[in-house]
């Protein structure tokens, strides 16, 4: 069966009544969830998984997809309304979401996220149609060596990217850093920075910490600085001219568009990574490939487009190796192989040959699933975009309210939300001072999973890290990686080499 | 019947908003039991939501199960009040453990084991250290076992070969975490065979263990059967089972005695069992396995069972107990063997 044969056969599964109410009340679900912050796409799947027990498997994988495209589109709505993440995936989007928002363009700002997102989800799907078991080798071929390096790659990404001093940038990663070291340390199982507290065992989530630097944070900065508003209505405009000028401006970045998505794809591909670290990394490049890095995080349409269409692409290729392979590509495609296992059907190769309809209604349910939740949210643009011009005195304690509560719902603790609070605290002194933001947030990201390859690279190689060098697929990762810490070094040398004949001839 | 498939899943869709809505905050009871449906008043029943503690996140192995058991108590009416399942993640179960010791008395909460509850209380500083003992045992609903796998590419065909192997070199193994029952296992195998030491790897969970070694960055595991599923037999081989019998999904796989190692510590089991807080009185105990037991004996979790491979076992009250004490016995020798206690 050729694969657009397989398709036709899904799509007739789709079509089935019962299965686009499914997919309808995934969707539905997945962007209730995906703009409350705290309440997870992931969280949600396995809270809904024990209730697809009664379904028919198809229908309820069709379901379970379809919330999680619901909050990979819905993720960023609050982040660039109230500079708070509805999803992980979503943070690196307030940078220049909220920007955008606070300066009147809401609508541009949610139009790019969608499209890009649906550009991103759409891309990952035809590569899963057509390329489904020889791109999910991929995933086999990535051992800790390599997602180290992927780690490393994704750090390197943003070396010398913030504008502003970089022994600033270089603090706040460090904090970033450390609150990811809490916890219990799962090479040596001992608990580090716990302080005796058993609650802290668990580590720092990353939910509270972004909620309370960016939302937060920022509330107390305009409360303090007593800039009333903060927000230009001005030139707000409802209806749809936004939506209109955010499509042609994704259409004119179509290329940024798709190579993202690609990189999302991929990286949602490899083991266990997902969807933020790919939003992140498709930042970075974004920004290091612009011809006006300096507009980053002041509100430039790339810096939402491109973390969206790859967090859209890592979101479907995820779900990819979990089909072909047994091996989740995310932590929500983990829940998903749970579900499977539950319907009595086990992922691999053979699940291909003997339940088709199963694997091509899901397939097709990735090009209908994502289109439907797309049409929602731009159908829904004006009316999200019309909450700007509830009066801030009203909104600001109605953030506030969410931020605690999504806090508080990421396991169920009070500590959480002393955390967030801390946080907002930090956000506002770090704003005060010019310090940067998002290098706290990627280092606490990003920090364990790198920690965690490393070791687990160096237990392998008996403390050698040759072995980076050594495996082709690390040492082209690595090498590409050590290249971009680098770059910035030799640039700064170079202008002081230029600078320096310059200097002796003026002087002569 | 299409059409009550759909209307089913819409109950269940309201039921979920419902949760999403009060964040996780009990869900209305389905069907409080009328006094006279009863025919004979049990001496305690629950007064208020039951409390299913999970000490992982959403989507960890056993969150799903409990959150299976609450579904089946729904489902039949099996309990006047529903079990509610809270999310207590981290510190390798402490965080979990802790908070229900905190409910000392209480009986509207019970947790879900992992043998994380074996090694976590000799491994970290925690008010308890028995969960046999400064718990309330309630009652054992699945073994999930151990298998040893290689790749399949390996020239180990037999567990004498990767022994004899073991035995010369120190093999690259990997695991669920660190100090936990992979690493157990392994260094009980180590004694029992008299082994190099391994050299192990620790990893984020079950599945990532098997795909390090079905991609071959690792030498061997010692997975569950449902971990290892999606690349067996494709790209790894099952060398001996850590189980009194042989395991019905590997007919042609020896178990560890016959494989030569005839040690009672090799026959080792993941333990999925209910414990409640400490104190609670009898009656509310007796009830809670009573509970248990109905769920155990229902045709869903039997077919739940079989499709994620374990092994049905029900042990109740001070059976179960005495099952958990010989456990903890085990992993506290281990441990104040190998040194790894604080």
């Amino acid at each position: 069966m050729s694969p657009l044969e397989a398709l036709a056969l899904g799509f007739q599964t789709v079509f089935h009544p019962a299965n686009l109410i499914y997919t309808f009340l995934g969707i539905a679900v997945g962007l209730i969830v995906g703009v409350l912050p705290g309440i997870g796409g992931t969280g949600a799947i396995a809270i809904s998984l024990p209730l697809t027990m009664f379904m028919p498997p198809t229908g309820a994988l069709i379901f379970l997809g379809g919330i999680y495209w619901g909050a990979i589109f819905a993720g960023a709505i609050t982040s660039i309304l109230f500079g708070i993440p509805g999803e992980p995936w979503s943070a690196i989007s307030i940078l220049d979401g909220r920007p955008l928002a606070k300066s009147g363009k809401a609508g541009l700002a949610l139009t790019v996220n969608f499209t890009s997102a649906l550009l991103g989800a759409w891309l990952a799907t035809a590569l899963f149609t057509f390329l489904a078991l020889p791109l999910s080798m991929l995933a086999l071929r990535f051992g800790p060596p390599e997602l180290f390096a992927v780690l490393l790659l994704a750090f390197g990404t943003f070396v010398g990217l913030e504008s502003g001093s970089p022994a600033k940038s270089l603090v706040m990663m460090a904090i970033g850093l450390v609150l990811s070291a809490v916890g219990l340390d799962i090479v040596t199982g001992q608990p580090r920075l716990n302080f005796g507290s058993v609650e802290l065992l668990k580590g720092i989530d990353f939910v509270p910490v972004t909620v309370g630097l960016f939302g937060l944070g920022e509330i107390i900065y305009g409360a303090i600085e007593a800039r009333r508003t903060s927000q230009e209505l001005s030139a707000l405009r409802l209806g749809l001219a936004h939506v209109w000028e955010g499509l042609g401006a994704v259409i004119r970045r179509a290329w940024l568009a798709l190579s993202s998505a690609l990189l999302g794809f991929i990286i949602g591909v490899l083991p266990a990574l997902g969807a933020t670290p790919a939003s992140i990394m498709a930042y970075g490049i974004a920004q290091r490939t612009s011809k006006e890095p300096q507009k980053f995080g002041k509100g430039a349409v790339e810096g939402v487009l491109a973390p969206e269409a790859a967090a859209g692409g890592a979101s479907v290729g995820s779900m990819l190796p979990m089909m072909t392979l047994g091996i989740p590509g995310s932590p929500t495609a983990a829940v998903i192989m749970a579900g499977l296992f539950m319907w009595g059907l086990l992922p691999g190769p053979v699940l291909f040959q003997q339940h088709p309809d199963f694997v091509w209604g899901f397939i097709a349910s990735l090009w209908v699933g994502n289109l439907l939740a797309y049409l929602l949210c731009i159908t829904a643009t004006p009316a999200l975009v019309a909450i700007m011009r509830i009066p801030y005195a009203i909104l600001a304690p109605l953030i506030v309210i969410l931020s605690v509560l999504g806090a508080y719902a990421v396991s169920n603790s009070m500590l959480d939300v002393w955390i967030m609070l801390a946080c907002g605290v930090l956000g506002f002194i770090a704003r005060k001072l010019k310090y940067p933001l998002s290098p706290l947030i990627i280092a606490l990201v990003l920090g364990t999973p790198a920690e965690n390859a490393l070791r687990q690279t160096l237990i392998m190689s008996g403390g050698s890290i040759g072995i980076l060098f050594t495996r082709p697929l690390a040492a082209v990762l690595t090498v590409v990686a050590l290249a971009l810490f680098l770059l910035p070094l030799v640039e700064l040398a170079v202008r002081k080499l230029r600078q320096k004949p310059a200097l002796a001839s003026s002087a002569d | 019947m299409r059409r009550s498939a759909v209307w089913r899943i819409g109950a269940g869709m309201l039921v979920l908003l419902l949760l999403a809505a009060c964040s996780r905050a009990p869900a209305p009871s389905g069907a409080p039991g009328p006094a006279g449906q009863a025919p004979q008043q049990p001496a305690w029943s629950p007064q208020r939501p039951i409390e299913f503690v999970v000490t992982t996140n959403p989507g960890g192995g056993s969150d799903l199960y409990a959150r299976f058991m609450a579904q089946i108590v729904e489902k039949y009416k099996l309990s006047p009040q529903p079990l509610v399942v809270v999310n207590k993640p981290g510190g390798a179960g402490a965080v979990g453990m802790q908070y229900l010791h905190s409910k000392r008395g209480d009986p509207h909460a019970v947790l879900i084991t992992l043998n994380s509850v074996f090694t976590t209380p000799y491994l970290q500083k925690l008010p308890f250290s028995s969960i046999a003992d400064d718990f309330t045992p309630v009652a054992l609903v699945a073994l999930d076992p151990f298998v040893l796998w290689v790749n399949r590419q390996s020239r180990w065909q037999t567990f004498q070969d990767f022994i004899a192997e073991a035995r010369q070199r120190s093999i690259t193994v990997g695991g669920t975490g660190s100090r936990q029952e992979d690493e157990i296992l392994f260094n009980l195998l180590q004694r029992a065979a008299g082994t190099q030491p391994f050299k192990y790897t620790p990893f984020e969970g079950g599945g990532a263990v098997a795909a390090a070694l079905a991609g071959g960055h690792i030498e061997a595991t010692v997975n569950q059967p449902s971990e290892a599923a999606p690349h067996y037999p494709d790209r790894v081989r099952p060398l001996v089972v850590f189980q009194e019998q042989r395991n019905p999904l590997y007919p042609d796989v020896p178990t560890i005695k016959e494989a030569g190692l005839d040690r009672p510590e090799l026959i080792y089991y993941q333990v999925r069992g209910i414990v409640a807080a400490p104190g609670i009185e009898l009656a509310a105990q007796k009830w809670l396995t009573d509970l248990f037991k109905k769920i155990y004996d229902t045709q869903d979790w039997q077919d739940y069972l079989k499709q994620n491979l374990m092994v049905g076992r029900f042990l109740g009250g001070d059976e179960f107990k005495k099952f958990l004490q010989d456990y903890v016995k085990l992993h506290a020798d281990l441990i104040r063997a190998l040194n790894w206690a604080q």
